[in-house]
């Protein structure tokens, strides 16, 4: 997959486990091409002594902070990061269009999941919450 | 020797009561995991001959001679030569070396110039990836989790915390590090500064402004 620069692009939700070198804050969100930067063995796969082959373009991609952070204060800042193009499909994809269709009830839905398990976990940590807390005085 | 009365000499600087100014540096506590851990594989290379014990200090001692320094004779190179600016900024890897700094082997470098209208500030949100062949170790600060996380989230609260007022009209665009490039911060060059060579700019160019939290130093100031 080749991208130009200026391209919209969406960034995937994957969630593998390992050496990911897509920041967890990035995932599902929307940017901009803004340079081809060359192609790289794939770190993701060198990380666990495999070849990395075959090598993957790694873009440097543009977002807008205020659609990274909802309480951004300034329109005007932004943010790039270099992501892999694995990482990334073209804004105008089956998949990317389902998301943009409905934005507001699926980050209303992930709003409120989250105040859900706020709340939850609050009053009563969950099993997991314990395992790390202990984990952590150790 | 302990407290106040053993310290005769003649300096100013300030010693807390009960405590040895001059004690030798130890580890107070038993050695964390990972500290035995990297003991015993550096003994273990020694003793089956891949390394020397002589190769490692040589490695320790090239790698504290990097030091910000460098980037600042980088960076007051392109406020002189606008050939070389534009060589750094398309491909400051070539740029860099052919001043002398080796930084291969390694992952490649970019350079981003900061302007009137557009600030940047260099972050890794995801480790501490940092132009180490260049600039030397980063600061500890770099790495802690506090401003791995703020200064993607806070970027201009961080700016102000380190003492940078930018406008409000200047676009903060920061570089989080995420794959195979590092990132060098070429700062904006401060007014009053015409006709100054390429070692007295180098002089106004320090570490925090290579990585973007702080501006050159103004002359003036």
């Amino acid at each position: 997959m080749s991208l130009r620069e200026g391209q919209t692009v969406h960034v995937k939700t994957m969630v593998p486990t390992g050496h990911c070198r897509t920041p967890y804050y990035l995932r599902g969100k929307t940017g901009t091409i803004e340079a081809d930067l060359g192609a790289f063995l794939n770190p993701e796969e060198l990380a666990y002594h495999k070849s990395g082959l075959p090598k993957k373009i790694l873009y440097r991609v543009r977002f807008d902070q205020k659609h990274l952070w909802p309480r951004y204060p300034s329109a005007r800042d932004t943010l790039v990061a270099d992501i892999y193009e694995h990482w990334l499909e073209p804004a105008g994809a089956a998949p990317a269009k389902r998301a943009a269709a409905k934005p507001a009830k699926r980050t209303a839905a992930r709003t409120k999941a989250k105040a859900k398990r706020r709340a939850t976990a609050k009053t009563k940590p969950t099993s997991k919450a314990k395992r790390t807390a202990r984990g952590r005085r150790r | 020797m302990s407290g106040r009365d053993a310290h005769a000499h003649d300096h100013d600087h300030p010693h807390p009561a009960g405590r040895d100014p001059h004690a030798a540096v130890e580890d107070a506590e038993t050695p964390r995991r990972f500290v035995l851990l990297e003991q015993a594989i550096r003994a273990l290379l020694i003793e089956k001959g891949v390394l020397t014990a002589e190769a490692i200090r040589r490695q320790m001692e090239s790698t504290d001679a990097r030091t910000p320094a460098r980037g600042a004779q980088v960076a007051a190179r392109a406020w002189v030569d606008p050939d070389f600016k534009a060589w750094l900024l398309g491909d400051a890897k070539a740029a860099v070396e052919s001043m002398g700094f080796d930084i291969s082997p390694g992952p490649g470098l970019a350079a981003v110039e900061n302007t009137e209208t557009r600030h940047h500030l260099v972050v890794c949100t995801l480790c501490s990836c940092y132009p180490r062949k260049l600039l030397g170790i980063p600061p500890a600060w770099y790495k802690s989790r506090a401003y791995r996380s703020r200064a993607v989230i806070d970027p201009r609260g961080v700016l102000e915390e380190f003492g940078t007022d930018l406008p409000a009209a200047t676009e903060i665009r920061v570089v989080d590090s995420t794959a195979d490039l590092r990132y060098m911060v070429l700062p904006r060059r401060p007014r009053g500064t015409a006709g100054w060579n390429e070692a007295q700019l180098a002089t106004l160019i320090t570490r925090d402004a290579l990585i973007g939290v702080a501006l050159a130093r103004d002359p003036a100031a």
